[in-house]
């Protein structure tokens, strides 16, 4: 049987307060901090798990020895993630651990290759703890997956994460995680959480390996408690992969330390009559505008007609590539399969069981809106409001450094709760954020963290390969005490 | 009642021989054990089916859009063609359906005499399925197995407009379009193979209508045979139904070879919903002119182009230049030959009768063939020259077939040179008379023919080397000084 070694309080912190690039210094100069570190981490892993429910698949009681075997193989080179623990969401295949995605479809499923960007983190040094658990398919944050399991918050009791891979930054077990964004979800999460999120411009990092249903909406991006992390990992990740056609030249990034560069701020006008907006929201987001004001940025209210229309064209193109990209789990050559008399009845009953009941609803949802009878009326309808968002987007980028909005309309939502009770597929939670996928813009998720309340997040949209902008503005804003 | 006429359009899928897949770098090698060139993006992989553009095939599907006139879109997307079937791995295949790489191109046929352009509507790129075995026949089957190795693997598809009127304008359009795709080289077009398929959609209307009527789409004719037999059958069959006042249902039909009958496939209406949209994962691209111009200028002179060189320039009778240029290899060995031989009709005679009877012999192709094209002109010349006969050419070229070897080392090596010296050939002669004095008194009684059988004496003594021309001569003038 195994039992958990008594770690003191020291050293039972003995992260927290490091940087990943300090810590990666630490693990390659320090061997008996290796160690330390090794037990640290299982115990903090270990306590998350138990509290948050937040790993779909991990080392368990083995991490601490699989740690040293992974660092002592790797400390001889230079790595400037050396030792640094992350989480991936389940979405994103990795050799080691099974990708159930949170589906009964890919139950015990475990991919044959991995991502470009978790190769790309290993050549770096950085250790991979685990999988982290992701509604069905990684679809939203609110629905609990088909598998039974939801992610409780680290910074509000009885609230939900959001994310696994959220709750497993927030609570400190690892520096930072890589999750996959489609209509916002990393930001939505780290706004529950009250952690850094980067969705970076469509195409920086490689989504070879990412098991997504929406191609052209989703971006990889990076969880984080420091905006320094951000950098640190986006540098090593935005790399451009031969493999993956939308995949775009690797651009120079360079983010100035906590100087920032971006001086004149867009608001949309309209902020404050998104439906679902919390009234807590709508005073601290008020209230960090007049800072802002204050701080000498400069703020304007302009009028973004068709913004707000994103959560809804957003969601019919990411259901019509849905339904397409789900098609191949049909029970042929992977996943689960249910015996039928003949083909037929075999897609059937394995999609019936297989596909939660969201997904379901997802998949169906495209069927019928890209079907010939709808097809101009909606598919093509949503694409045009694509185009028009994204030069909406564009032009407003041209005279202002950044865009900026609440992240998500409320605040963490309590356990138990159902996606319905938030408006179903109707995607209010990705209000503000689904206009960046959509644009392929990027994006990050900027925590405000209060006594007594539960965090929240202001979301800043930036230029296109414009990630060293919102990283230098986030460490300006957190130097600043924001 | 108004005479039908048959509204026949054609839709061609083309095996492209690059040497990997369409979208990852799987091998393409016909006949390999099944599921050994697979990887996580031809099996649709949960995250793995990430696609990148094979360049060669997209080269190839232009080059094929150039030899059949085709306009060469500027950009060209990849689209997805929704739909569900075991043989499909990532339940849609990507296909082009808004920018495909050409459109709006032709071939030309002959008809009755006269030329008549088919229009094509488009060609596109698409990715092959995979292919569903069973085990002693579909129906006593208790299971299907899947072989991967086709899915991925590089097609062009050709539509063409509802521009063919009959089973045998169907049979010329599809023999042209195989050879001129076999002149470009992107193909073995082997239809039993399945290299090469076709599908016809077939409808009836009123003689001189503009509108058409219902069609059925036509399946599973695997030889060209098979597609004329097909498309008349169903022609006839339609005809019939209208005659009758029934309707042609709308629908698709399978050629059953064995009962040479078309029969419906049960519940599979012409008409699907694939939701075609624009693949994501595959950003639209753009087709550089100056690669297109380089791929044109690699483009051989097309079969219609040579058949009117060969019988202008050359001379050659509209059969012989029909059959030469049937195949783009053997063509050229003409035109090689010709090089360095310009007799065309001598080189001609020699390739339909001599090359081809050994080939056929050999059971080669004339790719595998030794002979050098010089060499072929070089024996001609030498008979020209009389350093050899035709019969010793004969004999020659079996060994130059065999061996490769130039007509001069043959014949340097087996001391084959023709004797055309007077002095040894006279000598030879006397001989030869002096040996056979009733022959000789035959010959002076007015047998003319005795003289045959005294050139074959000499024949004998000289192996088969003398010249036979001047072996007639001399022995003429012999017998006629000796009387
Ligand atoms: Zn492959």
């Amino acid at each position: 049987m195994f039992l958990y070694p008594v770690i003191e309080e020291e050293v039972f912190a003995i992260y927290a307060h490091l940087s990943a690039r300090e810590l990666a210094v630490e693990v390659k100069k320090n061997e008996g901090f290796r160690e330390k570190m090794a037990a640290a981490l299982l115990q903090k892993c270990s306590s998350a798990q138990k509290e948050y429910d937040l790993f779909s698949s991990w080392y368990g009681e083995k991490i601490a020895q699989k740690y040293k075997e992974v660092i002592s193989e790797k400390a001889s080179s230079d790595k400037k993630l050396l030792g640094v623990p992350y989480v991936l969401d389940d979405t994103i295949c990795s050799l080691a651990f099974p990708a159930a995605c949170g589906s009964p479809m890919l139950q015990n499923y475990r991919p044959p290759f991995e991502a470009y960007a978790v190769s790309l983190l290993s050549r770096a040094g950085a250790f991979l703890c685990g999988k982290a658990r992701v509604a069905e398919f990684g679809l939203g944050c609110l629905e609990e997956s088909p598998l039974g399991a939801v992610t409780a918050n680290p910074r509000g009791k009885g609230h939900i994460a959001g994310s696994g891979a959220a709750a497993a930054v927030a609570s400190g077990a690892v520096s930072f995680a890589l999750g996959v964004d489609t209509t916002g979800e990393l930001r939505e999460a780290a706004s529950y959480c009250g952690i850094f999120a980067l969705k970076p411009s469509y195409g920086a990092i490689s989504r070879r390996g990412l098991i997504g249903f929406s191609p052209s909406l989703e971006q990889a991006g990076i969880l984080a408690s420091r905006s320094s992390d951000l950098a640190l990992v986006f540098q090593e990740i935005a790399v451009r992969d031969p493999q993956d056609a939308t995949s775009r030249e690797t651009f120079s990034f360079s983010p100035q330390g906590d100087q920032a560069k971006i001086r004149k701020i867009a608001v949309p006008k309209d902020w404050s009559s998104v439906p679902s907006l919390h009234e807590e929201v709508k005073k601290v987001f008020a209230d960090k505008l007049e800072q802002l004001t204050a701080m000498g940025f400069e703020l304007d209210y302009i009028s973004l007609p068709h913004f707000f229309y994103a959560p809804a064209a957003g969601s019919l193109l990411a259901a019509v590539e849905a339904f397409s990209s789900l098609a191949n789990y049909d029970g042929v050559r992977f996943g689960c399969r249910e015996e039928g008399r003949h083909l037929q009845e075999m897609y059937t009953k394995t999609r019936s069981r297989g596909f939660g009941k969201r997904s379901s609803n997802f998949i169906i949802f495209g069927a019928l809106v890209s079907s010939g009878k709808y097809y101009d009326k909606y598919f093509v309808q949503a694409q045009k409001l694509r185009t028009l968002i994204k030069r909406e987007l564009l032009a407003c980028l041209l005279e202002y450094d950044c865009l900026l909005t609440p992240t998500v309309p409320f605040t963490a939502p309590l356990l138990g709760r159902k996606a319905s009770d938030h408006g179903g597929l109707n995607f209010v939670e990705a209000s503000y954020t689904m206009a960046a996928n959509l644009a392929g813009l990027p994006a990050l998720s900027y925590p405000v963290l209060s006594e007594g309340s539960l965090p929240l997040g202001l979301q800043f949209i930036g230029r296109d390969k414009g990630e060293a902008d919102l990283i230098e503005i986030a460490s300006f804003l957190k130097k600043e005490n924001f | 009642m108004t005479q039908l006429e048959s509204v026949i359009g054609l839709e061609v899928h083309v095996e492209l021989h690059t040497k990997t897949k369409l979208f990852c770098r799987c091998r393409t090698d016909f006949g390999a054990e099944p599921n050994t060139q697979v990887c996580p993006v031809c099996l649709g992989l949960p995250g793995g089916a990430l696609p990148v553009l094979n360049q060669k095939a997209l080269a190839y599907a232009i080059k094929a859009s150039l030899a059949l006139n085709c306009r060469i879109a500027k950009e060209i997307t990849f689209d997805r063609k929704n739909y569900f079937y075991a043989d499909l791995p990532k339940g849609y295949q990507i296909s082009q359906f808004f920018q495909p790489v050409g459109t709006k191109g032709y071939v030309e046929i002959e008809v009755d005499g006269k030329v008549k352009k088919i229009a094509i509507r488009q060609l596109h790129l698409e990715e092959d399925t995979g292919k569903l075995i069973h085990l002693g026949g579909i129906l006593s089957s208790p299971y299907s197995r899947v072989d991967f190795n086709r899915a991925g693997v590089p097609l062009i598809e050709i539509v063409t407009e509802p521009d063919i009127r009959s089973a045998e304008e169907a049979r010329l359009f599809l023999q042209k379009l195989r050879d001129i795709l076999r002149y470009i080289d992107i193909s073995d077009c082997k239809m039993q193979e399945g290299s090469l398929r076709c599908d016809a959609n077939v409808s009836v209307r009123p003689a001189g209508s503009d509108s058409l009527g219902n069609k059925t789409e036509l399946k599973n004719m695997n030889s060209f045979r098979s597609v004329y037999q097909g498309i008349e059958y169903e022609i006839n069959r339609q005809r019939e139904l209208v005659m009758r006042g029934e309707s042609v249902l709308p629908e698709t039909r399978h050629w059953d070879e064995e009962n040479e009958v078309t029969r419906a496939m049960r519940g599979k209406l012409a008409s699907a919903d694939y939701r075609c949209f624009p693949d994501p994962n595959i950003p639209p691209l753009k087709v550089d002119s100056s690669w297109v111009e380089q791929l044109a200028d690699s483009i051989p002179e097309l079969p219609d182009a040579r058949l009117k060189r060969f019988v202008e320039d050359y001379g050659l009778p509209l059969r012989d230049a029909q059959l030469l240029t049937g195949s783009r290899e053997l063509a050229e060995f003409l035109d090689a030959t010709l090089a360095h031989y310009r007799q065309p009709k001598a080189v001609s005679n020699w390739i339909q009768g001599e090359l081809l009877r050994l080939l056929n012999l050999e059971n080669m192709g004339i790719t595998s063939c030794k002979v050098k094209p010089q060499d072929l002109g070089r024996l001609l010349e030498m008979v020209d020259k009389g350093v050899i006969s035709g019969k010793m050419a004969k004999d020659i070229w079996e060994e130059m077939f065999a061996s490769g070897k130039g007509p001069e080392t043959i014949v340097k090596e087996k001391g084959l040179v023709q004797i055309s010296d007077e002095n040894i050939l006279g000598q030879i002669v006397a001989e030869v008379i002096q040996e056979n004095p009733n022959s000789v008194k035959d010959y002076l009684g007015g047998k003319k023919k005795a003289i045959g059988f005294l050139v074959g004496q000499v024949m004998k003594k000289t192996k088969g080397q003398a010249n036979p021309q001047l072996v007639n001569k001399l022995l003429r003038e012999k017998l006629t000084e000796g009387s």
